[in-house]
């Protein structure tokens, strides 16, 4: 076959697939008709059979480049459907099954990342207790202040969070969104072959620990937990299990075994985003607490109740979750 | 899964891929350029949106005026988390929906797909633009890291693009500047028909495996041949293929040797 002849028998097919790419392209597919939808795919797969045919028959690299642009643009068209779909129930499966049995499978990274809390958070707090002058140089001057204006005040009108009841949906919706954002960054640094992870879990720790501190030698330390105990074991755990992730995806890094770095990276990375959508569940229960709970009049022991209850529940929703749909079928992603 | 090396020169690298129907399609990968452009509409974008959303926020504070201190944190608070809401959905969302591409892509006409050519699953349209506060860093530079990185590797991926398998690729559908015209006759002197573009640039890639004595006269015929009907002359017949090979039209020579004596 000559190659003036076959450009220009199917010159016509080939403006007409641009012209319905040009408009999918800029304005979207639905602003195509279901009738130029459909000749968009006829015209996509005759435009493949041309690349092919242009190959076979060795011509010119303009003319294969031409044809192979317009069936990259129609093939990105035409495939594009893949991202949709079934979304509610793909969601409800990661929780149920996916979400913990990752969990449960890389329960060291988690256990890492609460030990790099944990210990600083102790150590601070062994650190600054009874040094007034260290722990404002760590913490800084407003919890001091605020500790201490709070002791001033008579026992039953103290509250370490004193807010009239319409902010506390913006307050609630607030930290939701900011746990969520420090939690995933948590998780992101750990391409940082897991040092970000590690540093921004450390300063939690020793955030935390600094406050216990300074409330603790105030005398209102009391005030403290008591606002922490509903909310705050959710929402750590939760950060842990992120964070773990995280360092999980640094790990890979590392250590890739026997895939490239670029492969191991990936697939970890794809894996790590059914701990993200688990943590993102767990942290909006935890802001839903922190911001209409915690800050209540609730007695003390309700919401060490509840916060003994969410914590539970996550628990035995890592070691269980998951457990029938186990085996060799299931699919793990 | 192997993965498939991109080739092809330094400034224009592929991602071959085999379609459904067993096509081989060659993707244009985005260069660093055209990438930046599309993220500086989408941050110009971001900016009116954000102008918007700040107005709004200004006018809850003088209605509700916050008095105490606890307060003004919670109304801080929210909207930290509010931008950070409206950065991901914006991102996130318009990737999602329009199936790897933001504002500033289609613009472009760019597109972030899986590095297997396929259409990038949701979870990896998450996880690329979670990892966009990794690549914006350091704040005072922007992309400071995903810029270094994209320099760095052969596919301008960005960390957020090797943890999420993605490569983004260029979808221009219009033709190349070096293609012939589907009637050769529409414009003399233009441009080399597709039969004669297809006879130089084959000339030009096997002129080294012939001897000189048949090269010399496999390029006069074709030369003669060429010339004849653009009107041109030439001195050198193999400097003359050679030129027109590397995408001179018949009207640049003729410019440039001005009309035949």
């Amino acid at each position: 076959m000559r190659e003036d002849r076959f450009v220009e028998e199917r010159a016509v097919r080939w403006a007409e697939l641009r012209d319905l790419l040009g408009r999918a392209q800029t304005r979207g597919i639905r602003s195509l008709s279901g009738r130029e939808a459909r000749r968009l795919g006829v015209l996509y797969r005759a435009a493949t059979t041309d690349l092919a045919e242009a190959r076979t028959f060795r011509f010119s690299e303009a003319t294969v480049q031409h044809v192979n642009r317009l069936c990259v643009a129609a093939h990105g068209v035409v495939y594009a459907g893949g991202t949709r779909g079934r979304v509610m129930q793909r969601l409800a499966d990661t929780l149920a099954v996916t979400f913990p049995r990752l969990v449960r499978r890389t329960w060291r990274f988690h256990a890492v990342a609460a030990a790099a809390v944990l210990l600083p958070l102790a150590a601070t707090w062994i650190a600054l207790a009874g040094d007034p002058d260290l722990a404002e140089r760590a913490v800084g001057g407003a919890a001091r202040a605020r500790a201490e204006r709070l002791a001033a005040l008579p026992a039953e009108s103290r509250r370490y969070l004193d807010l009239p009841d319409p902010w506390l949906p913006v307050l609630s919706w607030g930290i939701m969104a900011n746990n969520i954002r420090v939690t995933l960054m948590g998780f992101a640094f750990g391409v940082t072959a897991g040092v970000g992870t590690l540093a921004l879990l450390a300063y939690q720790g020793v955030h935390i620990g600094g406050l216990l501190a300074v409330f603790h030698d105030a005398g209102v330390g009391d005030l403290l937990w008591t606002f922490m105990a509903a909310h705050g074991p959710l929402e750590l755990t939760a950060i842990f299990v992120a964070c773990g992730a995280g360092m999980r995806l640094g790990l890979s890094l590392l250590i890739p075994g026997r895939r490239s770095r670029a492969a191991a990276f990936r697939d970890v990375g794809r894996e790590s985003v059914a701990l993200l959508v688990g943590t993102s569940a767990m942290l909006v229960a935890a802001g839903l607490i922190e911001g209409f709970l915690s800050p209540s009049d609730a007695p003390a022991p309700v919401k060490w109740a509840v916060g003994a209850a969410t914590f539970a529940l996550a628990v035995a929703w890592f070691v269980l979750g998951g457990r029938r749909a186990d085996g060799p079928a299931a699919d793990p992603a | 899964m192997s993965e498939p090396e991109p080739h092809g020169s330094l400034l224009e690298q592929r991602l071959e891929i085999e379609t459904p129907e067993r096509v081989r399609i060659a993707h244009d990968l985005a260069g660093i350029g055209s990438r930046f452009a599309a993220g500086a509409i989408d941050v110009f974008l971001l900016t009116l949106v954000f102008g918007v959303l700040f107005v709004i926020v200004a006018v809850a504070y003088g209605v509700a005026r916050p008095r105490t201190e606890e307060a003004q944190m919670a109304l801080g608070i929210a909207v930290v988390g509010g931008y950070f809401a409206a950065l991901s959905a914006y991102y996130i969302g318009f990737e999602w929906a329009w199936s790897g591409q933001t504002p500033g892509k289609r613009m472009l006409k760019l597109r972030a797909v899986s590095q297997d050519g396929g259409p990038a699953p949701a979870s990896a349209i998450f996880l690329r633009n979670l990892l966009r506060i990794v690549d914006i860093l350091p704040g005072v530079a922007p992309y400071g890291v995903g810029g270094v990185v994209m320099f760095a590797n052969a596919r301008a991926k960005r960390v957020g693009d090797f943890v999420a398998g993605t490569v983004v690729v260029r979808e221009r559908a219009e033709a190349p500047t070096a293609f012939a015209p589907a009637d050769p006759s529409a414009l003399p002197g233009d441009a080399l028909s597709a039969s004669d573009l297809a006879r130089v640039r084959a000339f030009a890639s096997r002129s080294r495996q012939m001897t000189a004595a048949s090269r010399r006269d496999v390029a006069h015929r074709i030369a003669e041949e060429i010339a004849a009907r653009h009107g041109l002359a030439f001195a050198d017949a193999e400097e003359f293929l050679r030129v027109l090979a590397r995408g001179r039209t018949p009207r640049e020579l003729r410019d440039a040797q001005g009309p035949r004596a």
